[in-house]
């Protein structure tokens, strides 16, 4: 991998030119505000009052919005795409495999949610310690995040293949998949969404199970089998498009 | 016992046995396994034996059985052991809430541990309250061994009006004397000792009469259960007796409003009924006295006859005449002469309600102040912009190559890392952070003659999944919880009760929950505020005696405000304030009716801003400050703790008002 020149080029353009320190200080900039003034949030309900009962609560599905949507536009290659080559000259050009190509963006992926992650860590923890979260939730919650980012964000590696020329219509994608899979999935079914899942794993509460021909499936199983296959599904239109790249 | 008495049965057994002969291999067997059948059997009588402690519960409700509807009543629950020595729990259950109550009912526990002797007996005395006794009130005791159930049905011990306690020493008085009463009251004959040393428990009483009874026997704990009665509302009747020794000991001799000297014979002359001519009682014994405290509503041949005197908002009666000995005794209009002082206590006008509700709370929690005191904030914040910091001078490190690539990601894993873990040891276990929060609003209305009327209000919250041991101070009448959160939690309440009154509140709470509760007493308290209003001056008198200094100190009336600022300990303070009689000129100079300027007031401490306008002094408040009223005030400082929590884990916090409220007189009234 070292000397895979798609990596390479990801790395020089992310970290050596310092185009995707911007990534991080949004992430960043965002989520430190969001998580100190929602302690001082007037709110309260029938149970329990909010502001530092919900700060872990509050800074996780803030991390968790923020990692899997910026996940998707550094998949999708929206910060300083006119540094990156098109895949064409790697695959034709280079005569890059498409294995190569494709375990190249998906590495770089894997770095970007891992540096967010690290970033992320002490906002977490320590919202976690104030709000008095068990370390073994801390814990979990600290592997969903890395999870949903590159389950949805093969999703930005298979849009830039398939879509590659036409940057418009891949923001609109991205942008329309994120809305419609992180807040209007929750309209139709509760435990497919991963804010709904995040928040349930918190309060320590049972997800609705889904019933269909007869069958009951435990709302967890459900919402990761389905999280699996779309995370397979993106990485499959990921390779398919990038196979069918040469033959333009 | 059974192993010991198994060993003792099988010595002797082998004692008894003939010295065994040389039997042939076969009888031997069959001797051994008769020996074996022989062994069991004792052992299986020797188990049918006793061997666990049997417990016999005994109850007795209330005042020989009865108690008064709605009020807490002593409960004494005797216990008999006829087998081991245990130890265990004795718990008694009530049903709380209920429809009356307004909420779901729950059941509350009274829970003390016990040890029993061995064939022994023990009392023990609780002090219970039931909202409703429509469910029966259960009594179990269970320890290692030993489990023993009573229920018992109210319904069969209450009556609807008060109780009278009599205590007399003299088996001449005959409580027949007294017995004028309406059939809704219910007179019980009752010795020192069987007095409840909890003053929650006489709360059913209306009147404690006292002839002949030396006081010498009551314990510290009884006696102060009295003194809290009385201050809470209670009426004590002293009726005097030949035996004047016993009205000079000092048990007795700090309820009395007289000093005691010595009896003597009188004539006493009755006052006549309807055309009857009044005929004179001779060689009537009566007390010799002088007055120390209250009025003398009578005389007799110089001498006191009958005075008066307040605690509080109980009163004491003392009767220097001997109602037990004739002629008295034998007097037909003794039941109706006694009656006046028997008669039940005129209804007060309640005093001011503070607010207590999950509004008030919303809004205490929702200040920056308050969140505070629970949550490191500033330390979260400094943390914040230390790491940010600290991250941006990396990423300006990295891009401006001050430093090798990989010598900056070990810096910068590590000062993510450590960071992290700082942050976690700090914030979860270091930074102050208190288990819970224990905030007590009080509101000390003025009573006069140094007792005030004690409103506090609780709230308990936590940040942890733990329990809290609240700690009442003696004296108090009523814990109620204000929001039905009981039904919300699958523990209940546990009450743990001691010997001398005191009672503690274990309550269970989740992570960041909360419990509300008003509390009431009636306390001393050395200050003292008075008024008298003459046209349109008002005098105001404010007599400290107490150890505590009253800060930020405001006198209200309709249309002004006065700042008074602080009245140290031992001060007195006279003051002439104008009065507009109600008429103030604003800005346009037209006269309007004037009101308290309460939503102006503000205060330094945002907290006590809050409890002040939405709790002690609530938009929709009482009439009596609305109509117009001339209102001080003034907070106390560092107030004396009304409930305490004995871990410094959570975090007290007291706020005391103490408050005068005057009305003014209406122009029709002047």
């Amino acid at each position: 991998m070292k000397d895979n020149p798609v990596w390479r080029e990801s790395l020089d353009v992310y970290f050596d030119e310092g185009h995707g320190f911007a990534v991080y200080f949004y992430m960043l900039v965002i989520l430190a505000p969001v998580e100190f003034l929602s302690l001082y949030v007037p709110s309260l309900d029938a149970q329990m009052w909010s502001g530092s009962a919900s700060l872990f609560k509050v800074s996780a599905v803030t991390a968790l919005v923020l990692m899997v949507y910026f996940a998707l536009r550094v998949a999708n290659q929206e910060f300083a795409p006119w540094r990156f080559k098109p895949l064409k000259h790697w695959l034709r050009d280079q005569a890059q495999p498409v294995a190569s190509v494709s375990w190249a963006q998906v590495y770089f992926l894997l770095v970007h949610v891992g540096v967010s992650l690290l970033l992320y860590g002490p906002f977490l923890v320590w919202a976690g310690a104030i709000a008095r979260t068990p370390l073994a939730i801390i814990g979990l919650t600290l592997l969903l995040l890395p999870f949903y980012s590159l389950t949805y964000g093969v999703w930005g590696l298979a849009t830039l293949a398939v879509w590659e020329r036409r940057i418009e219509s891949r923001q609109v994608f991205i942008r329309s998949f994120f809305v419609c899979l992180i807040f209007l999935s929750a309209l139709f079914y509760l435990p497919l969404n991963p804010v709904a899942f995040v928040l349930a794993l918190l309060s320590r509460q049972e997800l609705p199970p889904l019933s269909l021909f007869g069958w009951q499936w435990s709302g967890t199983v459900v919402h990761l089998t389905f999280h699996f296959l779309l995370g397979a599904a993106g990485y499959a239109v990921h390779r398919w498009a990038l196979a069918r790249e040469p033959l333009l | 016992m059974s192993f010991s008495a198994i060993r003792i049965a099988l010595n002797l057994s082998s004692r008894r046995r003939p010295r065994p002969r040389r039997l042939p291999q076969s009888n031997d067997c069959k001797f051994r396994f008769a020996q074996l059948i022989a062994a069991g059997l004792l052992f299986l009588a020797s188990s049918a034996t006793p061997a666990r402690s049997e417990i016999l519960i005994e109850p007795r409700v209330g005042f020989h059985g009865v108690f008064q509807l709605g009020q807490p009543f002593p409960l004494e629950v005797g216990l008999s052991n006829t087998g081991r020595p245990v130890e265990g729990i004795l718990e008694v259950q009530v049903w709380k809430g209920g429809a009356t109550k307004g909420g779901a009912p729950y059941l509350a526990n009274y829970r003390r541990e016990i040890f029993l002797a061995g064939q022994s007996r023990k009392s023990v005395q609780f002090t219970v309250d039931p909202d409703f006794i429509s469910r029966p009130l259960s009594i179990k005791f269970h320890a290692a061994g030993a489990k023993a159930q009573r229920e018992i049905d109210l319904r069969r011990h209450f009556s609807p009006g008060p109780v009278l306690l009599l205590m007399s020493g003299s088996s001449a008085f005959s409580p027949i004397a007294l017995t004028a009463l309406p059939q809704s009251r219910r007179l019980v004959t009752v010795s020192p000792g069987e007095l409840a040393a909890d003053s929650r428990a006489l709360l059913g009483v209306s009147h404690l009469i006292l002839y002949d009874q030396s006081l010498r026997e009551l314990s510290r704990a009884q006696l102060l259960a009295l003194d809290h009665w009385l201050t809470a509302g209670g009426r004590m009747v002293i009726i005097g007796s030949l035996n004047y020794a016993l009205y000079q000991e000092p048990a007795l001799a700090r309820f009395l409003p007289v000093r005691v000297s010595g009896a003597k014979q009188v004539s006493f002359v009755p006052a006549p009924d309807k055309n009857q001519p009044a005929t004179a009682l001779p060689g009537v014994w009566t007390q010799a006295s002088t007055v120390l405290s209250g009025k003398a509503l009578a005389e007799i041949d110089g001498v006191p006859m009958l005075v008066e005197t307040s605690r509080g908002r109980g009163r004491i009666t003392y009767l220097a005449l001997d109602i037990g000995r004739p002629p008295l005794s034998k007097w037909e209009g003794l039941p109706k002469f006694l009656q006046p002082l028997l008669a039940p206590a005129r209804a007060e006008e309640p005093l001011p309600r503070t607010d207590w509700s999950d509004a008030v709370f919303n809004q205490l929690i929702a200040s920056p102040k308050f969140i505070a005191t629970y949550v490191p904030s500033a330390s979260l914040f400094l943390a914040m912009t230390g790491y940010l910091l600290g991250i941006g001078a990396l990423a300006w490190l990295w891009q401006k190559k001050r430093l090798a690539p990989r010598r900056l990601l070990v810096a910068l894993v590590t000062f993510v890392t450590g960071g992290t873990v700082a942050g976690y040891v700090h914030f979860s276990h270091g930074g102050n952070i208190p288990d819970g929060v224990l905030l007590v609003s009080t509101v000390l209305e003025n009573s006069g003659e140094g007792f005030v009327d004690t409103q506090a209000n609780l709230a308990l919250f936590s940040t942890q999944l733990r329990q809290y041991d609240l700690q009442l101070e003696r004296g108090w009448i009523d814990l109620t919880p204000v929001t039905s959160r009981a039904r919300d939690t699958s523990e209940p309440a546990v009450i743990t009760q001691d010997a001398g009154g005191a009672s503690r509140y274990r309550l269970p709470l989740r992570e960041w929950d909360y419990r509300l509760y008003r509390l009431r007493r009636v306390d001393r308290f050395g200050v003292g505020a008075e008024f008298e209003a003459y046209g349109d001056r008002l005098v105001m008198r404010v007599n400290n005696r107490s150890g505590k200094d009253l800060v930020n100190c405001w006198l209200l009336v309709p249309g002004q405000r006065f700042d008074i600022g602080v009245v140290p300990r031992g001060a007195s303070l006279r003051q002439v304030f104008p009065l507009s009689n109600g008429q103030v000129n604003d800005a346009t100079g037209a006269a309007r009716a004037g009101t308290l300027n309460l939503r102006e007031m503000t205060f330094a401490d945002k907290t006590r801003d809050i409890l002040f306008h939405s709790s002690m002094f609530p938009r929709d408040g009482d009439a009596r400050w609305i109509s117009g009223a001339a209102v001080f005030f003034g907070w106390v400082k560092d107030p004396e703790p009304r409930v305490r929590i004995d871990d410094p884990r959570i975090q007290a916090q007291d706020y005391t008002l103490f408050r005068a409220i005057f009305p003014l007189p209406g122009e029709e009234e002047e």
